[in-house]
C-alpha cells in the first residue's frame, strides 16, 4: 500500500492548531453558544421551534411526540445528534428554567430535583402562546431565509418575535473565550421599559429602572441589595446575591420549625437539601434536628430546630453555608450584527426595538404590495364590468384564449373614462400616455371570471372589496411614510402581547444588610428589655403592656408570670430596662470578649414567655459566659439618608474588673465596629476571668469588693484609655486565695451592700468607704469570719429595691432592702436568711420589684431620639 | 491511544536516573505515521487542536520526528452526469463551478464584437470572481455597489472610502466619502446628525460645536469606513484593462455581453446586461446537472468513499505536522495561548482573528 509519490505538504504546527481553534471558536461564539440579540434565541433552539412551526405545533394543536420534532429539527436543519435535541427541547418546556415557556410539555419533563425527563419517544409537545408569538407574520417577509446546511430547504436567520424573548427568558451559554448568562425578567416590565424607550431613545438608566426593576426568575426567589443589579442593567456585567424564601413556622408547644418555600434560580432542590443534612451531619449547622423536603409541585423543605435555637440565626447560617443563598453573575453577551456584544439593558432594549422597526416595516411593504396586487386586479374587474357587453362580444369572438387575451390587451382607456368606473389612479406610471390599458395579469383575471360574478350582488362586493382596499393602502403607505406611526404600531402589538400574556413579578427585592441600614425599616419604638438570672432574654413591645394594663389591673398577669417562672423553672428577672429599637446593648463575655446586638435584634416577645438564650443569640462560643450587660443609647443626628450615628461618639467609657483585681477603661467609640463573631474587649490571663463591666461618664467613682472581704474605691481618673486588646491594670491586690467578686458604682444617694455566704449581710453608706490610690490592699467592708463566711456579692442599693438570694440548692428568697439594717463600714452585719445545715448562699441579685417594673412602664415611652 | 502507540508518555527526566520506564521513548514507536482523521466539520477542527495539543505537550518528539501527520476528507462530492468528483473545501468548489461553467462557453464583447480567449476569460472570471467578495462586503455594510462605484472621482477614479447611513424616519440615506475631511465637511453641514464612528464604536462630534438639535429629535447616522476600496480598486483597473468598463457594472438598457453556450447551430446565446452577470451565468450554467453533496462528518461517507478519498496512499493528501527549532518557540506560545487556562489572551487572539477565519460552521 506503501506510495512512494504520494502527495505530503508540510504545515506549520502552530498555524495549522490556531487556523483550526479558530475555525471552531468563531463557529461556536458565532452560531451555537450565544444567543441572537434580537430573538434571545440560539441556533438550536430556533430549529427546533421552527421544525415545530413546519410540524403545525400550534397551541391549540395536539402535542406530537418529541422524538419526532428532534427527528425533524435534526434532519432539516440542525445537523446534530437528535440526543443533544432534545434537551434544549426539554429546557423549553421546564417551568422552573423559564420565565415564560416556549414549549408545553405533556409527559415527564423532569423536576426541578434534577430528575431527568422521560426518553423522547414518551413525551410530547406542542407550543406555547409566546412560543408560537416569536414566529408570527414570520410568512409576510418580515426577516431573511437561508438555505439549510444541504440547501433542500429554507429557514429563517431571526424570528420576528414578537415579544422581547432575549431579556425574558435570558439565557446561559459558554463559548471560547467568553460566556453569556443572562438572567430572566418580567415580560410587562420588559416591554414597559421598551415602550419607554421607544418614546425617548435618550431615557436614562434611571428612567428605565421605574420599568424593568431586575430579573424576574421563575422560582421566585429574593434578590439582595440594587447595587449588583444596577451595575449589570448599566454596563451588561453585574454580581447579585440571590435567596431562597424561608419562614418560620410555630409549632405546638412553643418550638419553631424554618420552612423553605422558594429556592434561588439554577439551584437543584435536592441538591441543597443533601447539602443541609450533610452540614447537621458535620455539626456545622447545630441547631439543627432534622430536614424534611415535603414539596409537591411547590417547593416545601421543613427545617426542624432543637429546642431553644434561634430560628433567625438557623436561616442566617442557611444563607451563609448552603446554595440557599447564591451568586448570580450576569454577562449580558449576545450576537448582534454578527458578532458576540457585551450590552446594556439600553442596548439590548434598542437592538430589539430596531428588530421591530425592520419587522413592522417589512409586513407592511410586504401587506401593501399585496393589497396593490389585490387592486390591480379588482380595477380590472371593474373596468371589465363597466364595459361587460362588449367585452362579452369579444370573448365570443375569439377563437382562443390567447386571441382574446390580445385583443382584451389592446383596449386602452382615458383617465376619465376609469376614474368614473371608480378606479383610482394609485401611480401615475400606471398611465401610458395618458391612458390606461390592461396588465397582462388583469387580462388574464377577466378571462378567469366566473358567470356568477356578474350578478350584481357579486358586483357590489367587488365595489366594496375595492373602496376598502384603497382605504389599506392608503394606509400602509402613511405608515410606510412616518417613522412615528411604525413606533405607534410596535408599542400597541407589545403592549397587547403583554395585557394578553404578563404576569406580575415572581422575585422580589431587599436591602443588602451591608447597604441599607436596617434601621431605616424599623421603627424607633421603646420596649422593655428584661434579662433573666438564667441568661434568658427578650423584649417586649411597651404596647403589649399597655394593652394588657387596660385589660385587667395588670399586676395579676404579672404575678403569675413571675410566680411561674421562679418556682417551676428556678429563674427570674434580674435586669429590667427600657431601651428603644434603636439602642444596642453590649454584652461582655467572661472570656473577655464583647458582643454587641441591636434591641430589635433581640427576640420580641409576649410578657409571660421566658425569653430566648443569650448564648444562642449572640452565637457564642462554646463555654462563654456573659458577665456584663450594657445598655448603649442610640444618638443621632440628621434625617432621612443623611442621618449619622452618633452613639459611639458619646464620652463613655466601659471599665471593666477581672477576678484577680485588674481593672481596665476603655472608650465606647472603641466598639463602633463590633462584628458578629464578638471581638476582645480585655485580654483575660489565664486562670483570670471578666467579673463586670460598667458604663462610666468619665467622672464615675468605683469601688472593688473581694470574697474575703476587703474593698477599695477609686475615682476612674486613675485609669487611662486603654485600646481594646490590652490587659488593665492592678485595681486592687487581693491577698493569696482571695479575688474580686464583685464592683459597684458609686451613688451617694444609694448604698452599697454586701452579702456573706453564710446569709449575712449588711448596708454601709458609700461615705463610709473613703477615697483611695487603686493598687493598693484596700480596706475592710465586711468582717469576714467563720459567722459570715466568704463574701458572695455586693451592689448598689436602694432603700425601695429588692434583692433575690440564691443559695447553692437553688433555694431563692426574695427580701426587701429597706429592712436590711444599715450598719459600718467595717462589721459583721445581720441576717439575710435562714440556711439549713451545709447549705450556703451563692449569689445575690438585684431583683426587679413588681412596683418598680410598673414604674418602668408607666414612664414608657421615655426615650425619643 | 497510548498504548496504541506504544512509547509511553511524558518527557524523561532530565539527569537520565531515575525511573524512566513508561516515559516516552521514540524508539519504541509502533507505526511510521500516526494520521490524525476528524470531521471535516468545525467539531473536527476542534478534535484536532485537542490532539495537537496533547502529543505537542505529551510526545513533543514525535511531533518533532514528522511523525504526525493530518488527514483531508473531502467536504463536497460533486457529481455531474457520470463522473465524481471530491472537493476540500468552498473556495476549491466555487473553482471547479467556474470552470464547469467556462467549460464550453465563449464570451463576447458587444462593443467590439470582439470574443474573448478562454485564458482571457479564465482571468477575467478569477478577478471577477475576488470582486463579488469584495461587492459583497460593501452590500453588508449597507451600500449599494453600483452608487458606490458611480461615486468614484471622475477625474482620478478613485473609489469613496467612507460610508455614512442616515436615518431619516423610515428612510435610510447613504452617502459616500472620498477622505476624513469630506466626512468631517458632512457632519458640519449636518449638525442634527448623531454620527456614530462604527470602528471606534463611539458617537462623533462635529468640531468645535455642541450636538444641536433640530426640531427636538437628532437624526442617526453611522459611519463605516470602507477597508475593501483599495482591493476594488486595483480589481476594477485590472479588468478594465480586459475591456471591461467601469460603466458596466450597473446593468444598463441593452446588452453589452453576449455569452454563447455551446457551439455552431446549437449555440444558446444569453444576453448580459451587466459586468456581474457574466459571473453570476457562468457559476449558473456549471451548477446545471451538478449534484452537490456535503460531508461533515466520516460517517457520512461509505467505506468504500472514505478509503477513495482520505486512506488511499495512491490518491489522499496528507498534512504533515511540522516542528523544528525554528518554529517551537511560537509553537508553544501559540499553544499556551489557545489552550491555556487564562482566558484573556485567548479571547484576544480570538478577537484579532475573527476576520481570518476559513470555514463558519452553521
Amino acid at each position: 500500500m506503501y506510495n512512494q509519490n504520494e502527495t505530503v505538504e508540510p504545515i506549520n504546527v502552530a498555524d495549522e492548531v490556531s487556523r483550526s481553534f479558530l475555525d471552531y471558536s468563531m463557529s461556536v461564539i458565532i452560531s451555537r453558544a450565544l444567543p441572537d440579540a434580537r430573538d434571545g434565541l440560539k441556533p438550536s433552539q430556533r430549529r427546533i421551534l421552527y421544525a415545530m412551526h413546519d410540524l403545525s405545533l400550534f397551541p391549540n394543536r395536539q402535542h406530537r411526540k418529541c422524538a419526532k420534532i428532534c427527528g425533524d429539527t435534526s434532519g432539516n436543519y440542525h445537523p446534530h445528534g437528535e440526543a443533544v435535541i432534545y434537551p434544549t427541547l426539554v429546557h423549553m418546556a421546564q417551568p422552573w428554567a423559564m420565565r415564560e415557556m416556549l414549549v408545553n410539555g405533556q409527559g415527564n419533563f423532569g423536576s426541578v430535583e434534577g430528575d431527568p425527563p422521560a426518553a423522547m419517544r414518551y413525551t410530547e409537545a406542542r407550543m406555547t402562546h409566546l412560543g408560537a408569538a416569536l414566529m408570527t407574520e414570520m410568512e409576510k417577509d418580515t426577516v431573511d431565509f437561508v438555505p439549510n446546511y444541504d440547501e433542500t430547504r429554507t429557514e429563517p436567520t431571526v424570528f420576528p418575535s414578537a415579544f422581547p424573548n432575549l431579556l425574558v427568558n435570558g439565557g446561559t451559554g459558554i463559548a471560547v473565550g467568553m460566556a453569556t448568562n443572562i438572567p430572566p425578567h418580567n415580560l410587562i416590565e420588559v416591554i414597559d421599559g421598551i415602550c419607554a424607550q421607544i418614546d425617548d431613545p435618550d431615557i436614562t438608566l434611571e428612567g428605565l429602572t421605574k420599568h424593568v426593576k431586575g430579573p424576574d426568575f421563575p422560582t421566585g426567589c429574593v434578590i439582595l441589595g440594587l447595587a449588583g443589579v444596577n451595575q449589570y442593567l448599566e454596563t451588561g456585567r453585574g454580581s447579585m446575591k440571590v435567596r431562597g424564601k424561608a419562614g418560620v413556622e410555630e409549632l405546638k408547644g412553643g418550638r419553631e420549625q424554618i420552612v423553605i418555600t422558594e429556592i434561588p434560580y439554577n439551584v437543584n432542590r435536592a441538591t441543597l437539601v443533601g447539602r443541609i443534612a450533610e452540614l447537621v451531619n458535620g455539626k456545622v449547622l447545630t441547631d439543627i434536628s432534622a430536614v424534611r423536603d415535603e414539596s409537591d409541585e411547590n417547593t416545601r423543605v421543613v427545617v426542624e430546630l432543637k429546642r431553644d435555637a434561634n430560628p433567625k440565626i438557623v436561616i442566617n447560617n442557611l444563607y451563609k453555608h448552603t446554595a440557599m443563598e447564591s451568586s448570580f453573575a450576569v454577562i449580558m453577551l449576545a450576537i448582534d450584527h454578527g458578532r458576540p456584544k457585551l450590552l446594556s439593558l439600553k442596548e439590548a432594549n434598542a437592538c430589539y426595538i430596531e428588530h421591530r422597526r425592520e419587522v413592522v416595516l417589512r409586513r407592511t411593504r410586504f401587506e401593501l404590495r399585496k393589497a396593490e396586487e389585490r387592486a390591480e386586479t379588482l380595477e380590472g374587474y371593474l373596468i371589465a364590468l363597466a364595459n361587460l357587453d362588449e367585452f362579452i362580444r369579444i370573448i365570443r369572438g375569439s377563437a382562443n384564449r390567447d386571441e382574446a387575451r390580445v385583443k382584451l390587451l389592446a383596449f386602452e382607456f382615458t383617465r376619465r373614462q376609469i376614474e368614473q368606473i371608480g378606479v383610482l389612479i394609485r401611480n401615475e406610471a400606471r398611465l401610458v400616455e395618458g391612458r390606461y390599458a390592461f396588465s397582462e395579469h388583469q387580462a388574464n383575471q377577466i378571462l378567469d371570471l366566473r358567470l356568477y360574478q356578474l350578478t350584481g350582488l357579486e358586483r357590489d362586493k367587488i365595489d366594496k372589496e375595492y373602496k376598502e382596499l384603497i382605504g389599506t393602502i392608503k394606509d400602509l403607505r402613511d405608515i410606510l411614510a412616518k417613522e412615528s406611526r411604525v413606533f405607534t404600531i410596535i408599542k400597541k402589538e407589545l403592549r397587547e402581547l403583554r395585557d394578553k400574556h404578563g404576569s406580575a413579578r415572581l422575585t422580589e427585592f431587599i436591602a443588602d444588610e451591608g447597604e441599607i441600614n436596617m434601621e431605616d425599616l424599623i421603627a424607633n419604638e421603646g420596649c422593655i428589655i428584661s434579662i433573666t438570672h438564667g441568661g434568658f432574654i427578650k423584649r417586649t413591645a411597651v404596647s403589649a403592656f399597655r394593652a394588657q394594663r387596660r385589660g385587667g389591673k395588670g399586676v395579676i398577669g404579672m404575678s403569675t408570670r413571675e410566680g411561674a417562672t421562679e418556682e417551676e423553672e428556678g429563674d427570674f428577672v434580674q435586669h429590667l430596662f427600657t431601651a428603644t429599637t434603636h439602642d444596642y446593648l453590649m454584652f461582655f463575655t467572661e472570656s473577655g470578649r464583647a458582643y454587641v446586638e441591636k434591641v430589635y435584634e433581640i427576640p420580641e416577645m409576649g410578657r409571660a414567655a421566658k425569653g430566648r438564650s443569650i448564648a444562642n443569640l449572640l452565637d457564642l462560643r462554646p463555654d462563654e459566659k456573659i458577665a456584663a450587660t450594657i445598655r448603649v443609647q442610640s444618638k443621632k443626628s440628621g434625617t432621612g439618608p443623611n442621618v449619622i450615628d452618633q452613639t459611639w461618639d458619646e464620652n463613655l467609657h466601659i471599665v471593666f474588673a477581672t477576678q484577680s483585681g485588674i481593672v481596665k477603661k476603655s472608650n465606647l467609640s472603641d466598639y463602633r465596629n463590633v462584628r458578629k463573631g464578638g471581638i476582645i474587649a480585655i485580654q483575660i490571663e489565664k486562670g483570670d476571668r471578666l467579673i463586670d463591666a460598667k458604663l462610666t461618664n468619665g467622672n464615675n467613682e468605683i469601688v472593688l469588693i473581694t470574697k474575703e472581704g476587703m474593698s477599695l474605691r477609686f475615682h476612674e481618673e486613675q485609669l487611662r484609655d486603654q485600646g481594646r486588646n490590652t490587659v488593665g491594670v492592678w485595681g486592687i491586690r487581693p491577698d493569696k486565695k482571695d479575688h474580686v467578686v464583685a464592683t459597684a458604682i458609686v451613688d451617694l444617694n444609694a448604698m452599697l451592700l454586701v452579702a456573706g455566704e453564710n446569709g449575712i449581710g449588711k448596708r454601709t453608706p458609700f461615705d463610709d468607704y473613703r477615697k483611695q490610690r487603686r493598687g493598693g490592699k484596700g480596706i475592710i467592708t465586711m468582717k469576714t469570719g467563720e459567722k459570715t463566711g466568704k463574701v458572695v456579692g455586693a451592689l448598689t442599693v436602694t432603700d425601695k429595691d429588692e434583692l433575690m438570694l440564691i443559695t447553692t440548692k437553688g433555694q431563692m428568697v426574695r427580701t426587701r432592702v429597706g429592712e436590711i439594717r444599715v450598719v459600718g463600714r467595717n462589721t459583721m452585719g445581720v441576717k439575710l436568711m435562714d440556711l439549713r445545715n451545709g447549705e450556703k448562699l451563692q449569689a445575690i441579685a438585684p431583683v426587679v420589684s413588681q412596683a418598680e417594673e410598673e414604674a418602668q412602664t408607666a414612664e414608657l415611652p421615655v426615650e425619643k431620639s | 491511544m497510548i498504548t496504541a502507540i506504544g512509547a509511553g508518555i511524558g518527557k524523561p527526566k532530565e539527569d537520565g536516573n531515575g525511573k524512566d520506564e513508561g516515559r516516552f521513548d521514540i524508539t519504541k514507536l509502533r507505526y511510521g505515521r500516526i494520521i490524525i482523521m476528524t470531521d471535516a466539520d468545525v467539531d473536527g477542527s476542534h478534535i484536532r487542536t485537542l490532539l495537537l495539543t496533547f502529543f505537542f505537550r505529551q510526545m513533543t518528539e514525535l511531533v518533532r520526528a514528522g511523525k504526525i501527520y493530518i488527514a483531508q476528507p473531502p467536504l463536497y462530492q460533486i457529481k455531474r452526469k457520470k463522473r465524481e468528483e471530491y472537493v476540500d473545501d468552498d473556495v476549491q468548489l466555487n473553482k471547479i463551478l467556474i470552470s464547469l461553467g467556462a467549460e464550453d462557453v465563449r464570451l463576447k464583447n458587444l462593443a467590439d464584437d470582439k470574443e474573448v480567449t478562454a485564458t482571457q476569460l479564465k482571468d477575467i472570471l478569477e478577478s471577477l470572481e475576488k470582486l463579488a467578495k469584495l461587492s459583497e462586503a460593501v452590500r453588508r455594510h449597507g451600500g449599494d455597489f453600483e452608487t458606490y462605484l458611480a461615486e468614484r472621482n471622475s477625474r482620478s477614479g478613485k473609489l469613496p472610502t467612507y460610508l455614512v447611513k442616515v436615518r431619516d424616519g423610515n428612510e435610510e440615506a447613504v452617502h459616500y466619502f472620498h477622505d476624513e475631511k469630506e466626512v468631517r465637511q458632512f457632519h458640519q453641514d449636518n449638525l442634527d446628525l448623531n454620527l456614530f464612528d462604527a470602528e471606534l464604536g463611539q458617537e462623533l462630534l462635529p468640531l468645535g460645536e455642541a450636538p444641536a438639535r433640530v426640531n427636538g429629535s437628532r437624526r442617526r447616522g453611522k459611519l463605516i469606513e470602507l477597508h475593501e476600496s483599495a482591493a476594488i480598486q486595483k480589481l476594477i483597473a485590472e479588468l478594465a484593462r480586459k475591456g471591461l468598463k467601469v460603466d458596466h457594472y450597473a446593468a444598463s438598457d441593452r446588452p453589452i455581453f453576449e455569452l454563447l453556450e455551446g457551439e455552431g447551430e446549437k449555440a444558446v446565446s444569453h444576453p448580459l446586461f451587466s459586468i456581474p452577470e457574466i459571473l453570476q451565468k457562468i457559476l449558473e450554467i456549471g451548477r446545471r446537472g451538478v449534484q452537490i453533496k456535503r460531508f461533515k462528518g466520516l460517517g457520512e461517507m461509505n467505506a468504500k468513499e472514505l478509503f477513495e478519498t482520505t486512506m488511499n496512499p495512491e490518491k489522499r493528501k496528507l498534512l504533515k505536522v511540522d516542528l523544528n527549532d525554528d518554529n517551537a518557540v511560537d509553537a508553544d506560545k501559540m499553544f499556551t495561548i489557545l489552550m491555556g487556562d487564562v482566558v484573556e489572551p485567548r479571547r484576544q487572539f480570538i478577537e484579532d482573528n475573527a476576520l481570518n477565519v476559513r470555514n463558519l460552521d452553521v
